[in-house]
């Protein structure tokens, strides 16, 4: 076998090992969809809301990830079905002008409110609360986003805190569903999260209108369902970071609370590294938890100029999260963690556009020179795209069987789930690649 | 080149005729479907009429005697979800005469979890109280799934016989588990007063807690006379629980020992015993609670300063005198309950008049003195030009900071001067409790 061959189907194995790595999740995150599905989830939704057992939350958003109409984001907020919640909205401009519009629609009340201040984080400079206290606007100015978080956690009055981002709306009876894994005694539950859909797609169970929106919808799919569902019955996930994350208040203390500086992601990632290590270093069993259901309505990309503005936030994430955690790199200390995921997702993950780029273009050179046959570019091919289709097929067939999502689009779903894993995926790859050398 | 093409052919051949079988499948499975609901709608019909006349037994044998064994059984558990008037007995008769318990029984045995959990459902379902034995075994099954269908079948058939089985699993099962007794509890009625009587007594603690909680949901006088007993507890976590419990009772007889509690030694129970004071809402209590806010825990004085302002005036009368005292906490807890019961927005319109005018004069400039303006800062942006602005104005106007005197006219945009206060530790918008808790 001459060298080139050797590294043709190198190539291939890497890729072979990558898929089938999320073909196991994925498989994982199947038995979790039944696993929930037999246990009830969603049948005992409306008993939990009018229970008096059910730990109260508060959930905080910074007014900017909002979306445009930040009162009707509260409104859909407040109507869910639970026993008891409250609203959190962050600002930092003094002047911003929703503020005043929050203040005059909800009647709220600007108070002195004394709170404990457990995390170091900056003092608000107003706080505005509404009669029934199930709304507060705490206007911190010129403070950065995980500063915002950490005094949204002081302000705090409930022992869950959950954290909206990206203009997400909960869809109908999620903090219901998110609730319970929190309630259960089997093991500790540091942070529960679920599926996200597009908000394009709130009014019927229907495809997003715009053709980037619909890959991007199929690649996350993918992610959600076979990484995201399936790694916490492995130890992980590495990063457990969305449009809405449900914490323990008093986790999130012990951890020390957000990063300061970065954005709402970055801190987020950052603080599920941080979970694993506190409950790794207590000896506690523990998992994050992945619903199976849909949970959120998340803003999608709508423009490549977007996609490419959420790979590299994600991007600059993953990388100073991982570079400020490695000391839990192939320690025995961290478990599967340190020992399986965190390799393995720098392997598979951070260094995938680099070596896919890589063993794309030498295949491709190889035959062109005639030094490999083309039977093993078909190898590579098999393994670099059609496997990964076939993959998003099933993630797609999954979430349309199991999670109820996206019914009545037939072949068309299923031609958007193959092709985006055949070339969005590459591409975007691709583009990742750009921007980590621009930077 | 000819057996490339050829491979493309066949992987094309192969792939419809797959498509044409999936399409096959998935048409006959809708038409068994149809089948099989338009059985059920048939069995349906028959049992709801038949049942109201016959016994079960006559009912097999005359009209149904040779039946679609999945669809009967399906319209049966329907019927069990909907517990038809009058019907239920004859329904679980009907499911047993039909073979189905003795099978499902079996199932609770099965070495498959899915099937066990699926027989827990049904059985749970149908409601049949001669399952509970059964049923109970399945509640240390060492799969969650198992559990929780138990969980849900021994809810489901309620008797006090159920209601004791689950609450055996209530040790290992956390929040999840009492919200499940919680819900059979409240669906038992009367029946469960005496079984949380029972659980109230009882030496295991964690049976104390729960029944103390659950009965704040249930009420009645003779099951707060059992609360009261339980707030002298060994137990803190039962304490706090019956405490909290006599909170949403919000009997007036029950003051004398909730007053008691708020000198508990145990933190939780004091929190708990200001709240459900809170909840009584008699001023007499009042006293009591402005005490509380110089309390050393954090969440009794935060919980002294809610109760006071549920108390209305009769509080407002304690929180106004709690402005001048030393303890920096209590008196910042004090201004934010009375800017949140809406007393200081009252007190500044009030200015306007002769009556008040000069009790409200005096808790506005203590308010500006301890840096606790927001509301007043708020409402004063909000009123016109007029008397009462000029005259807040002259008000503030010796007791403001050079940086705060322009709050007034332009509230929205002081977030510079309140910056430098914040830092301070007293600022305009929130206030630290450290300080106050050191004190305290």
């Amino acid at each position: 076998m001459s060298p080139y061959h050797l590294l043709a189907y190198l190539a291939t194995a890497y890729y072979v090992a990558l898929y089938s790595v999320h073909l196991v999740l994925l498989l994982l995150g199947y038995r979790a969809a039944l696993r929930w599905k037999y246990t009830g989830y969603i049948e005992e939704a409306h008993r939990l809301s009018r229970s008096s057992l059910v730990p109260p939350v508060t959930i905080a958003a910074d007014i900017d990830a909002m979306g445009n109409d930040v009162v009707r984001w509260v409104d859909r907020l407040l109507s869910q079905r639970f026993p008891q919640l409250e609203v959190l909205v962050l600002c930092r401009d003094p002047d911003d002008p929703r503020v005043g519009l929050m203040v005059k629609d909800y009647y709220l009340r600007r108070v002195d409110r004394v709170f404990r201040r457990v995390l170091d984080s900056p003092l608000p400079q107003m706080v505005y609360q509404s009669d029934d206290r199930r709304l507060t606007v705490a206007v911190a100015g010129g403070t950065r986003a995980g500063n915002l978080l950490n005094l949204a956690l002081n302000l705090a009055r409930y022992p869950l805190f959950g954290v909206a981002d990206r203009c997400s709306l909960l869809v109908e009876d999620a903090l219901l569903r998110m609730v319970r894994p929190l309630m259960e005694a089997e093991e500790s539950v540091p942070a529960v999260m679920g599926v996200e859909v597009p908000l394009e797609s709130e009014e019927e169970g229907l495809l997003p209108p715009r053709r980037i929106t619909r890959f991007s919808l199929m690649e996350s799919l993918r992610t959600q369902l076979g990484y995201m569902a399936g790694a916490p019955y492995l130890g992980g996930p590495v990063f457990a970071c969305g449009s809405f994350v449900l914490y323990r208040k008093e986790g999130l203390f012990s951890a020390g609370g957000f990063l300061e500086g970065p954005p709402v992601l970055e801190a987020e990632m950052d603080m599920t590294l941080r979970l694993h290590r506190l409950m790794l270093h207590s000896g506690k069993r523990y998992r994050f938890v992945f619903l199976p259901q849909s949970v959120a309505r998340k803003s999608f990309p709508r423009t490549w100029r977007e996609h490419v503005q959420e790979i590299r936030e994600r991007k600059r994430g993953m990388r100073s999260s991982l570079a400020a955690h490695k000391d839990m790199f192939m320690r025995r200390r961290y478990g599967f963690l340190g020992l399986a995921h965190l390799p393995l997702f720098w392997l598979f993950v951070n260094l995938a556009p680099a070596i896919g780029f890589a063993s794309f273009a030498l295949s491709l050179l190889f035959v062109a020179l005639g030094l490999v046959g083309w039977p093993v570019l078909a190898l590579f091919l098999a393994a670099f795209a059609l496997y990964p289709a076939l993959l998003g097929v099933l993630a797609v067939a999954i979430a349309r069987r199991e999670l109820g999502l996206l019914r009545g689009q037939g072949a068309l779903l299923y031609g958007y789930a193959f092709f985006s894993q055949l070339w969005f995926r590459q591409l975007s790859s691709l583009v990742a690649l750009a921007v980590g050398r621009r930077r | 080149m000819g057996i490339a093409i050829f491979t493309i052919l066949l992987v094309l051949v192969v792939f419809l005729a797959l498509f044409a079988l999936y399409l096959l499948a998935r048409i006959l499975k809708i038409y068994a479907r149809a089948r099989r609901l338009d059985t059920m709608r048939g069995y349906e019909t028959i049992l709801y009429a038949a049942l109201q006349k016959l016994t079960p037994e006559k009912t097999m044998e005359t009209l149904i005697p040779d039946p679609d064994r999945k669809a009967l059984e399906e319209v049966l558990l329907r019927m069990g979800d909907e517990g038809p008037e009058g019907l239920k007995e004859k329904v679980i008769a009907l499911y047993g005469l039909a073979g189905f318990r003795d099978m499902r029984t079996r199932h609770l045995h099965s070495r498959r979890k899915s099937r066990r959990s699926d027989a827990a459902r049904r059985l749970g379902r149908i409601g049949d109280p001669g399952c509970v034995a059964d049923l109970k075994d399945l509640l240390a099954d060492a799969h969650k799934e198992v559990r929780e269908a138990a969980l849900f079948a021994l809810g489901r058939i309620g008797t006090r016989e159920a209601l004791e089985a689950m609450l055996d699993g209530l040790d290992a099962g956390g929040r999840w588990c009492e919200e499940k007794v919680a819900e059979a509890v409240e669906e038992a009625g009367d029946e469960s007063r005496a079984v949380l009587g029972e659980l109230l007594r009882s030496g295991d603690p964690r049976h104390r807690a729960f029944a103390a909680e659950a009965l704040g949901g249930v009420g009645g006088e003779e099951e707060a006379a059992w609360l009261e007993k339980a707030l002298g507890d060994e137990q803190v976590d039962v304490r706090a629980r019956a405490a909290a419990s006599l909170g949403k009772m919000a009997r007036a007889a029950s003051r004398p020992v909730l007053a008691a509690a708020l000198g508990d030694p145990a933190w939780e129970v004091r929190a708990q015993a200001a709240k459900a004071l809170g909840r009584i809402g008699a001023g007499e209590d009042a006293p009591l609670l402005a005490r509380a806010l110089r309390d050393p825990e954090w969440w009794v004085r935060s919980n002294a300063a809610g109760a006071l302002r549920e108390l209305g005036e009769k509080g407002e009368v304690f929180l106004v005198e709690t402005l001048w005292s030393e303890d920096r906490f209590a008196r910042e807890a004090a201004a934010q309950a009375l800017e949140e019961s809406g007393a200081v927005e009252r007190m500044v319109r009030e200015l306007e008049e002769e009556e008040g005018a000069e009790r409200g004069e005096r808790v506005i400039r203590r308010l500006v003195e301890i840096g606790c303006a927001a509301t007043i800062t708020q409402v004063v942006s909000e009123l016109g030009p007029g008397r009462l602005k000029d005259r807040l104005r002259d008000l503030l106007e010796g007791t403001l900071p050079p940086e705060l005197r322009r709050a007034p006219e332009d509230h929205a945009r002081s977030g510079a001067g309140e910056d430098e206060k914040a830092d301070e530790g007293a600022c305009g918008g929130g206030t630290v409790a450290g300080e106050g808790e050191e004190r305290g």
